[in-house]
Parts: structure tokens; C-alpha cells; sequence
């Protein structure tokens, strides 16, 4: 899988169509990993020009500014817009909505302006422009519910671009009795993914779990590493991992088309 | 015999050592005080290119076996790094051809022995 960065672009000269900011989800766990691959597959098949920042990409600062510390998100994000002005870039792409949200609502007011799109949206602009054909055949007629995460829906209101994808696959798309504006979180937003749950009676990754196994899936979608994480580790707890798979809409539109 | 054996284990380092041809470097910490002279110094360095195969917390007696490997010490951290380029083209080629073997290889831009971007070498090396 050839994966060009940006230092491979400059030194040759070019400058890509998009940048795919990757995320340290995406860079470092096992699981989002293959959400990465996935995308870059998807690139691959639609024939875009894009590069990875690489070894040069850093946290975005998303973690530590959820977890109350603004010094050190200002750090992370002075660093990284420094090397993505220095590199001209114009538009980012990102399989991450926490990046999502920290590079296009935040890092502005710092000097960092770009088009950011979520994956998703990226991917239906491809199918609009006629560059990308989603196979409808593969997953014809699974039961799939979308669940919505937090810096995609709420905080940014993309809804439809996912939907619209799960409905290309020619899946039965079903809705949880929670969904866009009154979804659920996952329970990994606002860095509690990295720490120990307050005291209560229920996980809400459980919580949400049982939400989307209201819906009698064969498929929960989703569109964010954590909540994939979250909701994979939802499926465990309720024991029903032979039955219900977690999936990201990259990782289903890379299995619809074979890549 | 003591002395014997003492010169045939020196005699033995230096060899080995010299068939490794291992490069230690320690790199420097700079201060806030010595910025501008050391950002003024380090515009007149030469610009290399190495290939970065590990960085570990204690030393790694299998890589030190590589040839032509250079060690970085950077405060509690060992780099392991190969190679010496004067272009990013052919330190990324070399980097391509290393990763099949260690596939978290990349590719670090020194000054003076300083770690700066790939992205401030590269404007320094297409003159920007």
C-alpha cells in the first residue's frame, strides 16, 4: 500500500489534492488502524492525489484541551499548524471527528484555516463528482444501525453524509430510538476514553450499546475510531460478538467494493 | 598473562568497533540564553539526512552490530540511525528499502548533530 507524505510531495515538487490527517487512533491502535487502510484504499480505487503528514503529524491537541489543559493544546496545535502552512496545505481529510471538530472549529483563531472534511463527506463528494462507485450487491439487505458521534452530529451537524453512504451499500439502514440530534455518546468524548468512569450504575458505552441492539442489527456503522472502540467493547460485554459486528462506513465501503 | 589478555580484549573492542564503524553521538540541549548564537551556528552546518531504525530506553546490543549505524543519545533515549544523506530524495530511498525489515523507519534531518524538521530542511535544501 503506497502511502506518500507530504516531504515526498515537496521534495518532488507537487502539492496533493488533500491532506488525510491520519490520527493517532488511527496511526497507533491496532483496531482504527485498519478504519486508515481502509480510507487509503478507498483513495487508492477513486484515484486521489493525497499524502500523510507522517513522522510530522502530531496529537492535535483535541485530549488535552477536553481534559482542561489549554497550554498544552496550544502547543500541540502551534506545532502542527506551523508545519501545515509551511507545507501550503489546503485541504484536510480526517477519519477522526475529534480532528474533525480541533481542526476546523479551533485551530482557525490559532492561524490554521483549511477545509476540513470528515471522511464521509469526502467520500460522498467523490460519488458526486463520479469518481467513486459504491457496489450495492456485497452487503445487500444486512440490518445496519449508525451511530451518531458526538464531534460529527452534535457539535458539527453532519448527519446526512454518513447515511447517505450506509444507504449506497443497499443495507437496511434502521435507526436507534436516539439518533443525530438526540444521540447518545459513545462514552469516550472529552478524553474519558483515557480514564476511569465516575462512580454510577451503568457504563455509557453500555448504555449505547443496548440502544443499538434495540434495533436488531447484523451492523452497528460508525464514524469515529473511539466510538468503534467503545461500542466493539459494548458488543463484548453483552456477549454478542458472534452475531453483531462493529464497522466503520470506510471499512463497509472497502468490503462492498472488494479492495 | 594478565596483560595478555587485557591487550588481546582491547585489541578485540577495537576491532570489532571498527568493523561496526559505530558513530555515538550525544546530542546537545540547547538553552534559552544560547538561542539566537545557536540558531545563527546552526545555519552554517551541514545539512544530513539519516534513517531512524529504533529509539529504545537501554542500549540495543543486536543493532549496534549493524554497519555504519550511528547511536544518538537524547536524555533517557537511544536512536538508532543509518546512513548519512545530503538529500532527502536519497535518505527517503534508502528509508524505503530499510522498511522492509524495520517498518517504523523514517527519515530525520540533523544539523550540527541537532534533529530539525523534514519540512525546514527541505525548504533549506530547494532554497526556500
Amino acid at each position: 500500500m503506497i502511502v506518500p507524505t507530504m516531504a515526498d510531495m515537496m521534495a518532488q515538487g507537487k502539492q496533493p489534492e488533500i491532506l488525510f490527517w491520519v490520527g493517532a487512533a488511527g496511526s497507533y491502535d491496532d483496531r482504527a488502524k485498519k478504519i486508515s487502510r481502509a480510507f487509503v484504499k478507498i483513495l487508492h480505487q477513486a484515484k486521489v492525489d493525497f499524502a500523510v503528514l507522517g513522522t510530522e503529524e502530531s496529537s492535535t491537541g483535541d485530549a488535552a484541551k477536553r481534559a482542561g489543559n489549554e497550554f498544552l493544546f496550544q502547543m500541540q496545535a502551534l506545532m502542527n499548524i506551523e508545519v501545515l502552512n509551511g507545507y501550503e496545505v489546503k485541504k484536510i481529510v480526517t477519519c477522526d471527528p475529534h480532528s474533525f471538530n480541533t481542526l476546523k472549529n479551533e485551530y482557525p483563531s490559532l492561524g490554521g484555516k483549511y477545509k476540513v472534511l470528515h471522511h464521509t463527506q469526502f467520500i460522498q463528494n467523490l460519488i458526486a463528482e463520479g469518481r467513486l462507485e459504491i457496489d450495492n450487491q456485497n452487503l445487500q439487505g444486512k440490518r445496519v444501525t449508525f451511530h451518531d458521534p458526538c464531534y460529527l452530529g452534535r457539535a458539527n451537524e453532519v448527519y446526512e453524509s454518513p447515511r447517505d453512504l450506509i444507504r449506497r451499500l443497499g443495507v437496511n439502514l434502521t435507526e436507534m430510538k436516539r439518533h443525530k440530534r438526540t444521540a447518545l455518546c459513545c462514552g469516550a468524548g472529552g478524553a474519558q476514553m483515557f480514564k476511569d468512569a465516575e462512580a454510577g450504575d451503568k457504563e455509557v458505552n453500555i448504555l449505547r450499546t443496548e440502544d443499538a441492539l434495540e434495533t436488531k442489527p447484523d451492523i452497528i456503522a460508525t464514524g469515529c475510531p473511539y466510538c468503534n472502540t467503545m461500542m466493539t467493547d459494548g458488543i463484548k460485554f453483552k456477549e454478542k460478538e458472534d452475531s453483531v459486528i462493529v464497522r466503520d462506513i470506510a471499512e463497509l465501503i472497502a468490503q462492498a467494493n472488494k479492495l | 598473562m594478565k596483560y595478555l589478555l587485557i591487550s588481546l580484549f582491547i585489541c578485540a573492542s577495537y576491532f570489532t568497533s571498527a568493523k561496526n564503524n559505530i558513530s555515538i553521538h550525544k546530542i546537545k540541549q540547547n538553552t534559552k540564553d544560547s538561542i539566537p548564537s545557536f540558531k545563527t551556528d546552526l545555519q552554517q552546518k551541514p545539512l544530513e539526512y539519516k534513517v531512524q531504525i529504533g529509539a529504545f530506553k537501554t542500549r540495543n546490543k543486536a543493532l549496534e552490530k549493524l554497519r555504519n549505524i550511528s547511536i544518538y543519545i537524547d536524555e533517557n533515549l537511544y536512536k538508532y540511525r543509518l546512513g548519512e544523506f545530503k538529500t532527502y530524495k536519497a535518505a527517503n530511498a534508502y528509508k524505503n528499502v530499510v522498511k522492509k525489515h524495520y517498518p517504523t523507519a523514517f527519515v530525520q534531518a540533523l544539523k550540527g548533530g541537532f534533529e530539525i524538521k523534514i519540512l525546514d530542511a527541505l525548504k533549506q535544501e530547494k532554497g526556500i
